[in-house]
């Protein structure tokens, strides 16, 4: 049998959004650079959550299809194409104060995301794919006359001038409604582009697809790093043996509590880490397969040094995050390695209330890294 | 487990209403790959894969260990005709139960494939299911059965297929492969949702074609994903030992992994059985006889859990190859 390819896939909503422009900067060119390192962290995505050796590849086309736009109610909705894969993607973020030292980026203070995976027809320029009774895309792409040139300005390795994305908008219909009515959408018209991948990939690396190029990785969703979790391969089954080195860097430890319950189509998973003394971040996805389309929900919020704590044996420790989580949890750990993880801690994603996130089902360890 | 019969007629006219109907796949098909095998003869085959070599042969890609949960049963097809379907019941559905003569009708068009693994990775085995086609002489099994996937090597060296084997032995003799296949996604990608290979196979070393030795199973392309699925297989991994011939009786269909999304090809199919290595390429029948997937991926933290490609317009384009060589 072969073995296992992840799955986890659905992280791929928390991709989406970093490979999109951002919302009403739609048409502004963004470097190579930047693409490259979005579609790192969408495979990241992909692969995060175990097993995983197989995350996206490079369709035959080698066109990747993206548009993003503010919806009325705030949500930012993303459809991403690539191959006969279609992700729509739904997001919203609330930003903190920049990081000392960096006039550059904003910290997310809190993510609430959901993507819907489905298999579509796509082609370089449509986008057609059935989301169930949630809704349907059948989109067109109109270039602009625009496009982003592979450039040394746009951070190419070899600048050789050729186009990795035509701008654009995408025309037709768009509609869809989430679980509950958590968010409604009606697009005929929405700013996108159309990435050449083998373009792309030649311009950042260097070096052609067909000289063994792939998709970048990365596996740390949202910067948290879960050990047991991204790339188990090994037949060893089940998670709680780090399969990512760690290597001492004489910064703060990182120390990573993970709780997970995975079932035969579907997946949670509960984060929470912390660098040093700092402040703790916790994060919580559901992934699963319900009919012709999969579904990925990702919670994350920043939480306050009190939120998480632990013993320095790492025998036990206890989170009580903020909302969107509610209640609180405890990991013990008993003779024999046996471990319980129990306590009312639940989340709620988008278009899905109250999700319990402790209890027997899961399985729960505690690390540290440097 | 419960057995429960069909009526010969009714079986009948399914499986052949079942292969009459056309794929389902909309769109052009790509043409499979393929490739004509060194394999000279089963004689030489034969002086190859002695028993001691078919004992050190392991899966493919192994997955994890599976929890020992084996029971007895599956109802051999009666010499009438009667089908061998295996009520589904939550108790039967991920017992990868032994078969009790895996040389019996109905059984023995099953077997294991064994193989050298190219660039020194010695010697592999998977399972396999022999078709009914005109040449009488095809095999289908795993994409990763016969060429790694998203790679122009195949598994081309001394390639057989043992059909009914059971404890060491050849009932049927020893086919080896003439010319391997599999779909065009799982060749130019590597892509899971269509990890289906199949080989043809020369005579035996009896001089005798794969079907007149031990029949074949039907195939269907194109149906609804929903059906309800007899596994075989011969799986190596512990609790297991790949002595003999397994199924996991009457599993219904699951739904799609979530990472079939991800990849080319129709959404693959999950169903209960707690399969393990050597099991892959098993053939996945309904309604008796007629083959509808064969076992691809399982997680090693999910044990119970199967997961095989959908028959759609890419494997027949598959099967047509195989079964038009002459």
């Amino acid at each position: 049998m072969r073995g296992r390819r992840t799955v986890a896939a659905l992280l791929a909503l928390a991709a989406l959004p970093c490979i999109a422009a951002p919302a009403g900067a739609a048409q502004q060119v963004r470097p190579a650079r930047q693409l490259y390192a979005g579609l790192a962290r969408l495979n990241g995505q992909l692969a995060l959550m175990g097993q995983g050796s197989s995350t996206l590849g490079l369709p035959p086309g080698r066109t990747l299809s993206e548009l993003r736009f503010r919806n009325h109610d705030g949500y930012t909705i993303s459809v991403l194409a690539l191959g006969q894969t279609v992700a729509l993607d739904v997001s919203r973020a609330r930003f903190g104060a920049r990081p000392q030292g960096d006039r550059r980026r904003k910290l997310r203070e809190r993510v609430a995301e959901t993507t819907y995976l489905a298999h579509g027809r796509v082609t370089r320029r449509s986008i057609a794919a059935s989301f169930g009774e949630l809704g349907r895309v059948a989109l067109r792409f109109r270039p602009s006359g625009r496009d982003v040139h592979a450039t040394r300005k746009a951070g190419c390795r070899k600048p050789n001038g050729a186009v990795i994305a035509k701008l654009g908008s995408f025309e037709g219909r768009l509609s869809f409604r989430g679980e509950g009515g958590y968010t409604s959408v009606e697009a005929r018209r929405v700013p996108g582009r159309s990435v050449d991948l083998t373009a792309l990939l030649a311009c950042v690396l260097g070096v052609s697809p067909k000289d063994g190029a792939a998709l970048p990785q990365s596996h740390a969703p949202l910067g948290i790093r879960l050990p047991g979790l991204v790339a188990q391969r090994g037949g060893s089954g089940g998670p709680g043996v780090p399969s990512t080195p760690t290597h001492p860097s004489g910064g703060p430890r990182s120390t990573t509590l993970v709780a997970d319950r995975k079932e035969a189509l579907a997946r949670l998973v509960f984060a929470a880490q912390v660098q040093g003394g700092g402040r703790p971040r916790f994060l919580a996805v559901d992934q699963a397969s319900v009919g012709s389309i999969g579904i990925v929900r990702l919670a994350y919020v920043r939480g306050a040094a009190h939120e998480l704590s632990f013993d320095d044996s790492l025998s036990s420790g206890a989170v009580q995050p903020p909302p969107p989580f509610r209640g609180s949890a405890e990991l013990r750990r008993g003779p024999h390695d046996a471990k319980s993880w129990s306590g009312s801690l639940a989340v709620s994603f988008l278009g899905a209330p109250d999700v319990p996130l402790a209890g027997a089902p899961f399985g729960a360890w505690l690390s540290q890294g440097f | 487990m419960r057995a429960r019969s069909y009526l010969r007629g009714a079986v009948a006219a399914l499986v052949a209403a079942i292969l009459a109907l056309p794929a389902m796949a909309s769109g052009a098909i790509a043409a499979p790959t393929s490739v004509a095998t060194r394999s000279a003869s089963a004689r030489q085959a034969l002086r190859f894969w002695t028993p001691e070599r078919m004992r050190r042969a392991r899966p493919l890609d192994s997955p994890a260990p599976r929890r020992p949960r084996l029971a007895r049963s599956s109802t051999s097809p009666s010499a009438d005709g009667e089908g061998r379907g295996v009520e589904a019941d939550s108790e039967a559905r991920s017992e990868f139960a032994e078969v009790d003569d895996p040389t019996a009708p109905g059984f023995r068009q099953n077997g294991v494939i064994f193989i050298v693994v190219p660039g020194g990775f010695g010697l592999g085995r998977c399972s396999g299911t022999s078709v009914n086609s005109p040449n009488r002489s095809v095999v289908v099994t795993a994409g990763h059965c016969v060429n790694p996937g998203g790679s122009r090597h195949w598994f081309n060296s001394d390639w057989v297929f043992v059909p009914g084997y059971h404890d060491g032995v050849r009932p049927f003799g020893v086919f080896a492969a003439r010319w391997l296949g599999a779909t065009a996604p799982w060749v130019e990608e590597g892509s899971e949702n269509a990890d289906v290979g199949a080989a043809v196979v020369g005579r035996n070393e009896r001089g005798r074609l794969l079907g007149e030795a031990v029949g074949g199973d039907g195939i269907a392309f194109g149906l609804p994903p929903g059906q309800v699925f007899d596994v075989h297989g011969y799986p190596v991994e512990a609790p297991f030992d790949g002595a003999t011939q397994r199924i996991c009786a009457g599993s219904p269909f699951l739904g799609h992994d979530l990472a079939s999304f991800l990849w080319r090809g129709p959404l693959n199919l999950a169903i209960s059985c707690d399969v393990t290595g050597g099991a892959s390429g098993g053939g996945w029948t309904i309604h008796g006889n007629v083959l509808n997937s064969v076992t691809n991926y399982g997680y090693g933290d999910d044990r119970r859990t199967d997961f095989g490609s959908y028959f759609g317009g890419a494997v027949r384009a598959l099967y047509e190859k195989a079964a038009s060589v002459r």
